[in-house]
């Protein structure tokens, strides 16, 4: 592996002076799992690593009567699969993250390494020396996986971002000018690129509280089960009253350039009586908003077929979990 | 640049010189001679390199060491103990589940956690936690059945 500096910073804005130092050129390390492998295969050249798992307080989960629930950048996978509270009051999260590669990633891996981890196209992800000239995202002029695309194409596939837009998550971030609050549904935009500055990093996943009544469930498909990145997922957070859909949202993950919503779907359902021939038409119309792009893993045409699928089993699912 | 740092591997202190690019697979291999732990990869998909850290599967081709110290760190070597092995390592040979050998302290480790936290997995619970280490010998049949001959040893059936 290339030299690098290494910090081990003991406070948040210690870590985001560091990054404002390095100017772009360091790099965040918490599990580990995402940027030594591309730094290992020559993808990402920091001069510098910020050690941020020695930074205190930012790994556990919390709820208060005002606030919802708290969840630090740094707790991993598995504390989120595990965690008690989270499985009673926030289920899907824990679905989520309980799906993700596997128990040697999930005991070190963080929900904040998830959601910021970069691309994983394979025309990207694999030894630099195999990509000559770079593509878009190693900062050249080319994308292999579309012939002739002005830009980078890759699908953003973040397994935790489905359920924390379908629960109206934000985001605490900090930098060296301030803090900031950002509605998830913002944060993405695109595979690998999150809306962080160059000297700022995620210090919260807030969650409001879901109303009564709501549950939700995450079906995630891959070729062979969960150490395959996703092919496309779905998420359905519901809220049911007396046989009515009072609220639906919908996530979907691998079927566009970043995680999205589909509300003409959740239209569809809002306000109307539970029903299985509503539920098949709102999977039709998730399709709709799809977008998705074909790479090693599904083409695009199976991800736009694949998707009412995943809405419907994901929907018939929750409703399931409601009625426990 | 250079640190001087303590690995605590199975139960015994390392004093060790390590530089922060230096992964804990190569530290253990290379510095401190465990060579059980191994490089299938290097890039955390196949499992081979399988620790455990404070009890916890880690993949330690993909763990600075530096960040590594002071906490515990088991290999395959620390699971026998006073001449014998474990009762997973004693099922591993009696149930044919070892061919090449390459997977099998990364599965041992894996199994040991899994059993840790869940001494009597169903089958389908031991191929779901074992799903991170993979096996191109044995098509897993005789993993699984070591693993599940060995819970019900060591839960004293």
């Amino acid at each position: 592996m290339r030299d690098f500096e290494y910090i081990e910073p003991k406070s948040v804005s210690e870590a985001v002076s560091a990054l404002a130092k390095y100017r772009g050129k360091a790099r965040l390390i918490a599990g580990g799992t995402d940027i030594l492998i591309t730094i290992k295969n020559g993808s990402a050249s920091p001069d510098c690593l910020i050690n941020i798992k020695t930074i205190p307080k930012l790994n556990n989960i919390s709820h208060d009567q005002k606030q919802g629930f708290t969840i630090g950048p740094l707790t991993t996978l598995k504390a989120i699969e595990t965690s008690p509270l989270i499985n009673d009051k926030l289920p899907i999260l824990a679905q989520a993250a309980h799906q993700i590669a596997a128990p040697r990633i999930r005991s070190v891996a963080t929900i904040g390494g998830n959601l910021c981890q970069d691309t994983k196209c394979l025309y990207y992800a694999q030894f630099v020396q195999w990509q000559e000239p770079p593509c878009y995202r190693a900062d050249g002029d080319v994308c292999y996986a579309v012939k002739g695309a002005k830009r980078c194409q890759a699908m953003a596939i973040a397994d935790i971002a489905p359920a924390l837009l379908c629960l109206n998550a934000t985001a605490s971030i900090s930098g060296t000018k301030g803090d900031r609050t950002l509605p998830f549904a913002d944060f993405f935009v695109g595979s690998g690129e999150v809306s962080l500055n160059q000297d700022e990093m995620l210090t919260a996943i807030n969650i409001p509280d879901p109303p009564p009544q709501t549950t939700g469930f995450y079906l995630r498909h891959s070729l062979r089960g969960a150490p395959e990145f996703v092919i496309a997922a779905a998420a359905a957070v519901i809220t049911v009253n007396d046989s009515t859909f009072t609220d639906v949202r919908i996530g979907l993950l691998g079927v566009n350039r970043t995680p999205i919503r589909a509300p003409e779907a959740e239209q569809l359902l809002i306000g109307n009586k539970i029903d299985d021939n509503l539920i098949e038409q709102a999977a039709q119309a998730a399709a709709k908003a799809t977008r998705p792009l074909g790479d090693i893993f599904g083409s695009a045409a199976y991800r736009r077929k694949i998707t009412p699928v995943l809405v419907r089993r994901a929907l018939k699912q929750a409703l399931q979990e409601v009625r426990k | 640049m250079t640190q001087e740092i303590n690995l605590i591997v199975n139960g015994q202190s390392y004093p060790v010189s390590v530089k922060p690019n230096e992964t804990l697979l190569d530290v253990l291999r290379n510095k401190l001679g465990l060579t059980g732990a191994k490089k299938g990869c290097d890039v955390g998909d196949c499992g081979a390199c399988t620790v455990l850290i404070d009890g916890q599967p880690a993949t330690a081709c993909l763990v600075l060491a530096v960040s590594a110290r002071n906490k515990e760190i088991t290999t395959v070597e620390g699971l026998s103990g006073n001449g014998e092995l474990h009762p997973l390592q004693q099922a591993f040979i009696d149930y044919g589940a070892i061919q090449c050998g390459y997977c099998t302290p990364g599965m041992l480790l894996s199994a040991k956690a899994l059993l840790d936290e869940n001494p009597q997995p169903t089958e389908e619970e031991i191929r779901e936690y074992l799903v991170g280490n993979l096996c191109r010998c044995t098509g897993y049949s005789k993993i699984i059945e070591a693993i599940q001959k060995a819970a019900k040893e060591m839960g004293g059936n």
